[in-house]
């Protein structure tokens, strides 16, 4: 039976920091992509294809690290 | 773009009818007999009917009555001969939205179409109006007061989030803080501001009901289920959907719940295709979800979708500078709603009231002032005038952790770590998160106090 799997790894900067995007594919051919902020904090997008994934989820990691920065103006999400 | 069924016999009139709406860039198609349009109205969504009174042997009347049983809401607009108009009438009492004679010019065609869907749209935003202006009588006020660091923080959260509008949100806090105000400022102020904001606490209802309220059902779903009903993910189409109380879902919710973020599609219970839906979801919690999580009674991919956007609203008690304001705006409106003259607050009750320590948050600020400006006649609002509770309370600083140990027994690790996780988070929230301060406020080494942070998920000590 087929798995989701790992298809692409990007490394995204922002303010000087790095992070992980990595995009995956369900067996239906749909897609998510995952950032992990800590073992805990993780913010996952889906879409259709890969090219809309990755479009989404960069446009929302901004927003999604500035919202824990608020949360945590002294933690490094890295 | 809105479908129209054409439901005659006769082939000339669909195919004129079918062309200039096509040309109009609607989404016209046909069928010449009642079963057909019926089952169509019960099985797919048609913004709009035109129906032939005289369908043959078949009665459009009839016709009409058993659509309506399917969609009470269905939109149809009768078609008439010379010689019926009588009948037209009759169709209009059965609800009918209006009736055109043939032979029909373009013209007429292009307005009452335009006209009945002007309505149906109308219809939907009374009911959606409705549907907010019950709410938010039921929250009991529609402004979030307060100018403290932390609520200063959350205006800035909403202005920012506001402008992604596909941006799910998690807004988190006890009960009373005003979760569902942050919720409906991020809806006014986004582009979506001019589609439905649509509300649901998921924990008032159980699992089948918030399932259909969710999701909407098919005629003959279930027993109970006469007519087609459109879902609230349906309703609030364009615009904002707010879950209150999520972590009160049930599991085989969520897994509906992830599928929609996931797909962007629903299916109504009993239907049998998918529906695209373009919704921003705004959840919210009182609840501790990340232990919900750890007990297996929250799915945490659900969560990683959800908390995309996490915004916290403070408990009242770790803004104190907000209760002046607070007090001030809902003296004001309660002064003037029940006529009375209540316009201030002695400093002995001020101290008091700034000293209680608001279990309930906002609500329950509300509604002390509420009873007090109901009981009450003097222009000053005095201790005597306050509840017990309020003037009875100890100060924070002299509370005890007065806790009687049931019969049962007690978790004790549980409760004192939770006890010791809510002091740190206070404290957190008081220094803005920096541990040199956060450690002097406990009185704790640096050290302990990271690790604690880091056990309880308190932020990364840096």
């Amino acid at each position: 039976m087929k798995q989701i799997e790992l298809v692409q790894e990007y490394r995204c900067v922002y303010e000087g920091e790095e992070y992980l995007i990595e995009i995956f594919v369900r067996p239906d051919g749909s897609h998510f992509a995952r950032t992990i902020f800590s073992p805990r904090d993780v913010i996952i997008s889906d879409g259709i294809n890969l090219d809309e994934v990755l479009l989404k989820h960069q446009d929302l990691l901004p927003l999604a690290i500035h919202s824990r920065q608020m949360h945590f103006p002294s933690r490094s999400l890295n | 773009m809105e479908r129209i069924l054409i439901v005659d016999d006769e082939a000339f009139i669909r195919e004129n009818l079918e062309r200039i709406l096509g040309e109009d860039g609607y989404h016209p198609y046909s069928t010449d007999n009642g079963d057909d349009a019926v089952k169509e109205v019960g099985e797919a969504d048609v913004d709009l009917v035109f129906l032939d009174l005289n369908l043959g042997a078949e009665s459009g009347l009839e016709v009409l009555r058993a659509m309506r049983e399917v969609d009470p809401e269905v939109l149809v607009i009768i078609i008439t001969g010379y010689g019926t108009v009588e009948s037209a009438v009759e169709a209009l009492k059965m609800g009918a939205y209006d009736y055109i004679k043939k032979p029909f010019k373009a013209d007429a065609i292009r307005l009452i179409v335009k006209l009945a869907l002007e309505t149906q749209n109308l219809r939907r935003e009374v009911r959606q109006l409705r549907r907010g202006s019950q709410s938010r009588e039921a929250s009991g006020d529609n402004l979030m007061v307060g100018s403290s660091e932390q609520l200063t923080q959350v205006y800035r959260q909403i202005r920012e989030v506001a402008k992604h509008e596909t941006s799910t949100v998690l807004i988190t806090g006890e009960s009373g803080t005003g979760k569902e105000l942050v919720a409906r400022a991020i809806h006014q102020l986004s582009p979506r501001k001019s589609k439905p904001f649509v509300e649901i606490n998921c924990g008032s209802l159980p699992f089948n009901l918030l399932e259909t309220e969710l999701f909407g059902h098919e005629r003959g779903a279930f027993t109970d289920a006469k007519t087609r009903k459109i879902g609230l993910f349906e309703e609030a189409n364009g615009g904002t959907i707010f879950l209150d109380e999520i972590g009160e879902m049930d599991m085989n919710l969520q897994v509906k719940l992830l599928r929609v973020l996931e797909d962007r599609k629903i299916r109504r219970l009993g239907g049998n295709r998918n529906i695209d839906i373009d919704v921003r979801v705004v959840a919210a919690t009182n609840l501790e979800i990340k232990e919900a999580i750890e007990q297996k009674g929250f799915r945490e991919d659900l969560y990683y979708r959800l908390n995309v956007f996490p915004i916290h609203v403070a408990p009242l008690r770790q803004r104190r500078e907000d209760i002046p304001p607070l007090l001030e705006f809902f003296l004001k409106h309660f002064s003037k709603e029940f006529h009375k003259n209540v316009n201030e607050i002695s400093r002995a009750a001020l101290d008091l009231l700034m000293r209680y320590h608001w279990p309930g948050n906002v609500r329950e600020l509300r509604n002390v002032m509420e009873r007090v400006c109901i009981m009450h006649n003097q222009e000053t609002i005095t201790p005597e005038c306050l509840p017990r509770e309020i003037w009875g309370e100890k100060p924070q600083d002299e509370a005890s952790f007065d806790y009687r140990i049931p019969p049962e027994g007690i978790l004790f690790e549980e409760i004192v770590g939770r006890l010791e996780r809510d002091l740190i988070a206070q404290a957190v929230g008081i220094t803005g998160g920096n541990i040199a301060k956060t450690a002097r406020l406990l009185n704790l080494p640096r050290g302990t106090l990271r690790y604690k942070m880091e056990k309880y998920e308190l932020g990364e000590a840096s």
